[in-house]
């Protein structure tokens, strides 16, 4: 099968300026795990991912000791959340070149390998340097259970 | 008898080609472990094979000799100590001791500061400095946090404070492992010597502290009260563990105070500790003795055999007759050789690593001893304890691990601590410079070092307390 008949066609897409409001409105009422950032073209920019927000939330000294998080005040998620209202999709994104894309014309297994060896939720498919869609692990698995029977 | 007869027949034995070959590996293995352009544990193994391959050492040299082989006391006593603190750190006692600590600070931003000095210092005398700042060192950023205050002050005090508190002990940093080793000296000879002078500057660096941040340091009722809420119960994650790691720790540091008792060495202390926390602790021992520093321990015993190509070939005989010439060291004084050891150990080991300086210093005392007292004429690794304990000699080794400790202050890559502080912090987004950990850490390793020089000058040449 190919990546063309697995993907969502209708990818959550902001700009780089979009405030962290829009992203966040925008991929929760999509169901979906990240927004797919482009420019006025609909280029690649990069991929804000649900995971990338919460990493900015969640202090990095949390890396080196997890445990500290039990004494840590209960406010302290949202406070920290608050001071956010400035921060915009290019604060946040994971860079172009630094995510992962297939083609559509990609074996799904491809992009399955990425999703699992890469530990990623979303990948943009593009081609000709557009972004026409997504992949994700519920996509893929939405065309295997077909094949289930 | 036999012993001596090898090695003085080994000495001269030696060739023109063969001295300037290990001279050779010698310097060019320090040069590229101070470019930090290869990782120095793999230039110390290569430097390593090459001294036994070229052959300048025989292997057997290189493995079983005292004179020219690993220290297998400092390995021992090293990954000992690593294996019960692994399994100590396990526990979350050191989280608990922290969050504790800054509530009986009252939440108060300096008192917070001083008390994490202290307790850095402390638990840098026991334990290695490495654990210690990497276990406080999130706590700290943590306590920052919730007091809305700049982390960096705290973690470079705490990096100076392990320094300054590794000082104190044979255990404490692994110079003064080293130097034991080779002086057969005891942890309470290190208490008797050492701590005083690390109190008299615990002290001076805690007024210097109050004086740069305690009115500089402030935070609202709300933000210390946060730091009163927090429960530190919660932070223990193996109550039982904790029991029992406590319980041998205790047991090694009395073993240790009593080893001259016992007639065992540190390293066996260590090693019985070790081996009875791993036995009684259910810890599977894969995941413990993986999380040993192999690479550190790995990087001795490198250093080791090349330092021991060098002593052979009579490289560090010929630099102990380039001290003796500049210091004039007689059997009545070595007071400038005291203080020339000091400051010269500072200087270079803030610059470069203090452990393959020290590795290559306690044989080049050693040969000057030998020089001294017996016109050279005895093995200098098989000097007696009346010739390595002579009072004349004593102020030079304390001056060493007092010059190789404390240098590590003068900046950011001195010492593993504060490699390892720079590193947390620019992970945790509050990167500390080159230039702002030197504007702390060199004025404070000056003042440590003029407290030094005036201790060791009035404790052994004016009172001649030993």
């Amino acid at each position: 099968m190919l990546v063309k008949y697995a993907m969502e066609k209708e990818p959550v897409r902001v700009p780089a300026t979009a405030p962290l409001r829009t992203i966040l409105e925008a991929v929760l009422e999509a169901n979906q795990d990240a927004a797919i950032v482009v420019d006025e073209a609909g280029a690649l920019l990069g991929l804000v991912g649900i995971h990338d927000i919460l990493r900015r939330i969640v202090p990095r000294y949390l890396d080196l000791d997890a445990n500290l998080a039990k004494v840590m005040h209960e406010n302290y998620f949202d406070e920290v959340f608050a001071k956010q209202g400035d921060v915009t999709a290019a604060d946040l994104m994971s860079k172009g070149d630094s995510v992962d894309t297939v083609s559509p014309d990609d074996a799904v297994i491809k992009a399955a390998a990425l999703l699992v060896e890469h530990r990623r939720k979303v990948l943009p498919v593009v081609e000709g340097g557009h972004v026409v869609g997504v992949i994700t692990r519920r996509s893929v698995l939405r065309r295997a259970i077909e094949k289930l029977g | 008898m036999e012993e001596v007869a090898h090695a003085a027949e080994a000495v001269t034995a030696i060739s023109p080609s063969i001295y300037w070959l290990a001279t050779g590996i010698f310097v060019i293995a320090y040069a590229v472990i101070v470019s930090e352009k290869i990782h120095k544990t793999k230039v110390a193994l290569m430097g390593a094979a090459l001294m036994i391959a070229m052959p300048i050492l025989t292997q057997f040299e290189a493995f079983h000799s005292e004179e020219f082989g690993v220290d297998y006391n400092v390995i021992f006593l090293l990954i000992s100590m690593m294996i019960i603190i692994n399994i100590m750190s396990k526990t979350g006692v050191f989280e608990w001791v922290a969050i504790r600590t800054a509530k009986a600070a009252k939440g108060k931003p300096f008192t917070i500061m001083a008390l994490f000095a202290v307790i850095t210092a402390i638990a840098s005398a026991l334990l290695d400095n490495v654990t210690t700042v990497l276990l406080l060192a999130p706590v700290t950023l943590l306590i920052a946090d919730e007091l809305d205050v700049d982390p960096v002050p705290y973690l470079i005090a705490e990096a100076l404070a392990s320094n300054i508190g590794g000082t104190a002990t044979l255990i404490g940093d692994p110079p003064n492992i080293m130097i034991a080793s080779k002086a057969h000296y005891g942890f309470v000879d290190f208490i008797y010597h050492l701590t005083p002078v690390i109190i008299i500057i615990m002290i001076a660096f805690l007024i210097v502290l109050k004086v740069l941040f305690g009115k500089r340091l402030h935070v609202t009722e709300e933000k210390r009260l946060r730091v009163m809420a927090m429960d530190e119960s919660t932070l223990i994650k193996d109550t039982v563990l904790m029991k029992k790691s406590l319980f041998v720790m205790a047991c090694v540091i009395i073993g240790f105070t009593l080893h001259g008792l016992l007639h065992l060495e540190p390293a066996t202390i260590a090693l019985t500790g070790a081996a009875t926390l791993l036995l009684i602790s259910g810890e599977h021992p894969h995941q413990i003795l993986a999380d040993v520093e192999w690479t550190t321990i790995f990087f001795f015993m490198g250093l080791f055999i090349i330092v021991g190509g060098v002593v052979k070939v009579g490289l560090i005989k010929d630099l102990s007759q380039v001290v003796i010439a500049v210091t004039h060291p007689t059997q009545d004084s070595m007071l400038a050789t005291s203080f020339v050891m000091l400051w010269f150990s500072a200087i270079a080991s803030a610059i470069v690593d203090n452990i393959p300086f020290v590795a290559t210093m306690n044989p080049l005392v050693l040969d000057m001893a030998n020089t001294v007292f017996h016109g050279g004429a005895h093995n200098a690794a098989a000097l007696t304890h009346a010739t390595l304990h002579h009072e004349v000699l004593e102020p030079v080794w304390w001056s060493l691990a007092l010059g190789a400790c404390l240098g590590g202050n003068g900046s950011p890559i001195g010492a593993s601590a504060n490699v390892i502080v720079v590193g947390m912090a620019e992970k945790a987004g509050r990167p500390i410079s080159f230039g702002k950990f030197m504007a702390y850490g060199f004025p404070i390793m000056i003042m440590t070092l003029v407290i030094s020089t005036v201790y060791v000058y009035l404790r052994y040449y004016v009172l001649h307390w030993y």
